[in-house]
């Protein structure tokens, strides 16, 4: 049986609640996240996504409903202590997270959180050294200055401060905006080893559908406050005008198979990868379909 | 002379440190047209921007614009030419409303108050953000900065606008729309357009495109020509463009492809057609 690790129990979220400015941001979330599975929450701005990430994080707590997430709950009458605890366990990539860099040197600032949150000097640095091979820093980097480190180091440099902390579940906010392709490549790469090799927990929000339909096990639809379809990858970007109904995009190879289908072409299973539509573009031009 | 920039074998290295950060660089721009120049992070291709804005001392070579040549001398003569919009809006934006930031240029040429509106609104219609004139900024979407961003430089009447990287903060939605309304500024205000980006469709988009490494200029040419070089485009940590990339696919399948540049809907015809005959 899969151990539940994360559980959204009716969970809502209101904005100044009893004001006049009183915004409903999440209704009714009932959400399972299985630990050591690949989630892609997407939904486009204002759909909820920021909310929902923010309440795992402990930086927001339900206004109704309850949260589940390993032995401990977070509802409504939560203590900030207990939102603390929770901040320990679930990392939490930002967009653009090397904007928070600030310490001399680059292991210094990696080991800033296992030191703020009780560790010693020493292992701190032994954490730090860790993380740094876990996202391909080399060690002779540890005592450069981060600022002086290209765009794609200095993520990387952030990522490892966040896995110093050693989380159970990484949240992965646009996790690649602003990095040229390659760097986008290796990032998603690296979160994907991460994935499997340190059993991590991962939750992608993102506006890429491509990176979606790759890497995610498991595709989470948002859309005003509410969790509008759950399914594999598969399951969601079959049907390209209920995507565009949720304004969502559609993924560049759901939408040229789609064209295709127009002209005469059929594809079952619906292709996710250009390698797989190549595939059976092959078989329906050597058959003569 | 047709050429609104001309750039001859210009180089140039950080004070402190050793490799040129461009090195030899010669091209002319066409006026008028839109370029694209293409490469990685750190391939050098913004430090080449702020040479084209005067920004840098060259350790050799030279810059026209306009048929001027920028020096120290006329640095503002050159620079009232050009508008620059950045990859991160939120590093440009210093009026407290939409209307007061896309005025801030124009009050610095002090231009009269009932024509600074004027042009002002005229901006802000252009880029269809007229009805967030009184909004404060940071409220604002990533492709609305941008949006305002534009409006503000283009009410200063450049001839040429360099868009440093602005897309690339912005969701695939937001790319789309402001690269659609480029095309539309582009016409109307008959600007040159040298967009320095890695995103290829945007590239695609150009006149033509120059692809930098290393601070170096690797390729020049149309998109059909310079697409079309898919392990080139990898090698040098960029992406194929999606027509491309089937076609790549389909030669994995042992399948005879067009030797041309394929987009998508070419790939989509040509499919189209292949798929008749075996009927």
């Amino acid at each position: 049986m899969v151990v539940a690790e994360i559980e959204f129990n009716e969970v809502g979220f209101v904005y100044q609640p009893g004001t006049p400015f009183e915004v409903s941001a999440l209704r009714n979330i009932n959400l399972t996240i299985e630990s050591n599975s690949y989630t892609a929450i997407v939904g486009h701005t204002g759909s909820g996504k920021s909310t929902l990430i923010q309440l795992l994080d402990g930086l927001l707590k339900p206004t109704s409903g309850r949260l589940l997430i390993g032995q401990s709950q977070i509802d409504a009458n939560s203590t900030n202590r207990q939102l603390a605890q929770l901040h320990q366990h679930i990392g939490i990539v930002f967009q653009f997270p090397e904007n928070q860099l600030f310490e001399e040197t680059v292991i210094k600032d990696i080991a800033f959180g296992p030191k703020n949150f009780g560790k010693s000097e020493s292992q701190a640095r032994e954490l730090a050294l860790e993380a740094m091979e876990l996202v391909g820093l080399n060690a002779d980097l540890s005592e450069r200055s981060p600022f002086e480190l290209s765009g794609g180091q200095m993520r990387r440099v952030a990522i490892a401060g966040v896995l110093a902390m050693q989380p159970h579940t990484l949240i992965l906010d646009e996790p690649t905006a602003g990095l040229d392709p390659r760097g986008q490549r290796e990032i998603m790469e690296l979160f994907a080893s991460l994935q499997q090799q340190q059993h991590l927990t991962v939750i992608l929000v993102t506006h890429q559908m491509e990176d979606a339909a790759q890497y995610a096990d498991k595709i989470v639809v948002m859309n005003h406050g509410e969790v509008v379809k759950v399914g594999t990858p598969r399951d969601i970007f079959v049907d390209p005008i209920w995507l565009k109904n949720n304004h969502l995009m559609v993924p560049k190879t759901t939408a040229f198979a789609q064209r295709l289908q127009q002209r005469g072409f059929s594809f079952d299973p619906f292709p996710l990868t250009v390698a797989e539509l190549a595939q059976q573009i092959k078989q329906q031009l050597e058959s003569g379909s | 002379m047709t050429a609104i920039i001309r750039a001859t074998n210009i180089s140039y290295h950080y004070p402190d440190e050793t490799n040129d950060v461009i090195h030899n660089l010669s091209f002319e721009i066409k006026r008028g047209d839109w370029v694209a120049i293409v490469g990685h992070n750190g391939s050098g291709k913004s430090t080449l921007a702020r040479a084209i804005d005067g920004l840098l001392e060259l350790d050799q070579g030279e810059i026209f614009v306009n048929d001027q040549l920028v020096a120290q001398e006329n640095i503002w003569e050159i620079r009232k030419q050009i508008g620059f919009v950045f990859q991160n809006p939120d590093n440009q934006f210093v009026g407290a409303t939409v209307a007061d930031d896309v005025a801030f240029g124009l009050e610095n040429r002090h231009m009269p108050r009932n024509e600074m509106i004027e042009k002002v609104n005229e901006a802000l219609e252009m880029v269809e953000m007229s009805q967030f004139a009184e909004r404060e900024p940071a409220a604002l979407s990533g492709g609305q900065k941008q949006r305002v961003a534009l409006a503000g430089v283009v009410a200063m009447r450049p001839d040429i606008l360099i868009l440093d990287e602005a897309t690339s903060m912005l969701d695939p939605e937001g790319r789309e729309s402001i690269l659609k309304l480029l095309q539309q500024l582009r016409q109307r205000y008959h600007l040159t357009v040298i967009s320095i980006t890695h995103d290829i469709d945007e590239a695609a988009m150009a006149d033509e495109i120059l692809l930098i490494d290393d601070g170096r200029l690797v390729a020049k040419g149309v998109p059909n020509e310079i697409l079309m070089q898919g392990d080139r485009l990898i090698e040098l940590g960029l992406d194929v463009p999606y027509g491309e990339k089937i076609k790549r696919a389909l030669v994995k399948e042992d399948l005879q492809t067009p030797t041309e540049y394929m987009d998508s809907n070419r790939m989509v015809d040509w499919l189209w057609q292949k798929l008749n005959l075996t009927k």
